[in-house]
């Protein structure tokens, strides 16, 4: 690939939402399909991303040593994925924390990046201080996580302004861990109860799966198995991902998940 | 006086501050203008040294001026030979004239974040009680003068996006959005408001004392609806339930303070103010 790669950093204010996960698997779902991605752990301090892929006790260098210079190149800290050739992680600090990492560190960090992979993902720390703002400063997109939970709402929309006066317009949705039976009986929010608030593209719908806990004790992504409904769903996102004309993987009302074509402001909420 | 740049002064009404941008003294809107030029002519007259090389900005805030107070404030500076930098206003009206008059405009950058510390008190918070719940109004003094625009006053601040949750817009004239207003956002305005989709956040008509502004929205969910100094609090949400505008359609709804309470009717052409 000689094109230059894209930086997306994955964010959601609240804490909790599936960040972590949706990285994990986004990087995988896209290593799968012959891609060059990189992802960075951005939580200095409290790092997961490590965990969730299983490679924990891979670590050597971090993020902080790449940027302070204790590595002689950002390739040392490079952790090369257990499953995919194409799949490396630079994880963050567990002992030192958001402010040892600048904006404009990041910004040069990923420019350089840039030029080696197709992707790169950036799993930002809850929260809308330091560790918000340097996972952002270098992204060219975000992809904002929430669940339908009016708090997680919430927060999302006070990032999507937030990522508007960084200019990072046009942001991308994830509405994560869906219990479609409590939609239906009118005690979760509804996707467009959702996207009504946020009002801005929809990426994909990931249903709640007793299997993420699974994936993330076994470090190994749901993105792999072949079966689990969340896997089928970040697979979905991945190809949507590159191209956002395919149909979305959602429920029909009969508990049957399946892609259809889903307009963005489409009335038939019978569908969800 | 000190040539400390850096401190913060209160003669009387004009506060003046230092900063590496230069010296900035705010005439606030609650004084009569008439005193504060004098003032400002007496703190010149007192420390031309300190003024003289000094890059001033005058910040009137959301006061609305007219062409002669205008001028007189710009013959002021000039007799003090003092160079202005720029004019900060949030007043349509008087960036209007300040244009008209070939004045440096300084841009607020602060349209959509209030400018903290330099926030014009609205009437009921000069008391700081807690506001009053429902269709109460606060304690705050009735006899003093009306602030705020004329009635029928055109011209407004327009935002066509959506205000999100976090954001506040504070301007001294009317306001319309072209989007949501969504909870955690604040519209602030001396006149009216009108948003051209759903207020679902906290909107102040008024808030410089006029009673007769309103707040209208195609719909009208707010967490909490201020007029000038009344206040009212949305009802209690059914348990679970968010209100989907796809579901209902859109309802427009105007609100106005009537005896001495805020009312809520459906929005209609035929007599309305």
């Amino acid at each position: 690939m000689n094109t230059v790669g894209k930086v997306i950093t994955i964010t959601s204010g609240k804490g909790g939402v599936g960040k972590t996960t949706a990285t994990a698997n986004l990087g995988g779902g896209l290593a799968q399909s012959g891609r060059k991605v990189l992802l960075i752990d951005a939580d200095i301090g409290l790092r997961n991303l490590d965990l969730v892929m299983g490679l924990e006790n891979r670590i050597v260098f971090d993020l902080v040593d790449v940027v302070e210079g204790k590595c002689r190149s950002y390739k040392q800290a490079l952790i090369k994925d257990k499953r995919f050739e194409t799949l490396f992680l630079i994880p963050a600090s567990q002992s030192r924390d958001k402010e040892s990492v600048t904006p404009d560190q990041m910004k040069e960090l990923c420019q350089e990046l840039r030029q080696e992979f197709d992707y790169v993902i950036i799993d930002c720390p809850a929260g809308i201080e330091h560790g918000f703002k340097n996972a952002v400063a270098g992204a060219d997109e975000a992809i904002i996580v929430t669940t339908p939970e009016v708090s997680s709402v919430r927060d999302a929309d006070r990032i999507v302004g937030l990522l508007e006066s960084e200019e990072k317009t046009n942001p991308k949705l994830i509405v994560n861990k869906v219990k479609m039976d409590m939609v239906k009986r009118g005690q979760m929010m509804t996707i467009e109860d959702v996207t009504d608030i946020l009002n801005i593209e929809l990426l994909g719908i990931v249903p709640d799966d007793e299997l993420i806990v699974v994936s993330a004790n076994r470090g190994e992504p749901a993105v792999l198995n072949a079966t689990s409904k969340a896997g089928i769903a970040y697979r979905n996102i991945v190809q949507r991902l590159q191209d956002p004309s395919l149909p979305m993987f959602t429920e029909n009302g009969n508990g049957n998940w399946f892609g259809k074509l889903r307009h963005f402001f489409s009335r038939e909420r019978a569908a969800l | 006086m000190g040539t400390n740049l850096f401190m913060t002064e209160v003669a009387e009404h004009i506060v003046i501050k230092g900063s590496k941008e230069g010296i900035t003294i705010l005439l606030p809107v609650e004084n009569e203008w008439s005193e504060l030029l004098r003032e400002l002519k007496e703190k010149f007259s007192s420390s031309t040294d300190f003024f003289k090389n000094a890059n001033i900005i005058v910040d009137l805030g959301t006061r609305a001026l007219q062409e002669c107070e205008l001028i007189g404030l710009a013959v002021s500076l000039q007799e003090q030979e003092v160079t202005l930098k720029g004019i900060l206003s949030d007043s349509p009206i008087t960036k209007l004239l300040v244009q008209q008059q070939n004045l440096p405009l300084l841009s607020t950058g602060s349209i959509i974040h209030s400018r903290s510390g330099w926030q014009h008190p609205v009437r009921q918070n000069k008391q700081q009680d807690k506001p009053a719940i429902k269709n109460s109004r606060t304690t705050a003094n009735k006899g003093s003068e009306q602030q705020g625009l004329p009635a029928g006053h055109q011209g407004a601040v327009y935002f066509k996006r959506t205000i999100r949750s976090g954001q506040k817009v504070n301007v001294g004239g009317n306001v319309i959005v072209m989007g949501d207003v969504n909870p955690g956002a604040e519209i602030v305005a001396g006149g009216d408001i009108i948003i051209f989709g759903a207020l679902r956040g906290i909107a102040h008509a008024g808030a410089g004392g006029n009673d007769d502004s309103v707040v209208t929205a195609l719909h009208l969910e707010p967490t909490q609806l201020r007029i000038s100094q009344y206040i009212a609090r949305a009802p209690e949400k059914p348990q679970g339930k968010h209100n989907n505008r796809h579901a209902t359609g859109w309802h427009p709804e105007i609100a106005r303070v009537k005896n001495g309470a805020i009312y809520i009717e459906a929005y209609q052409m035929m007599g309305n103010k």
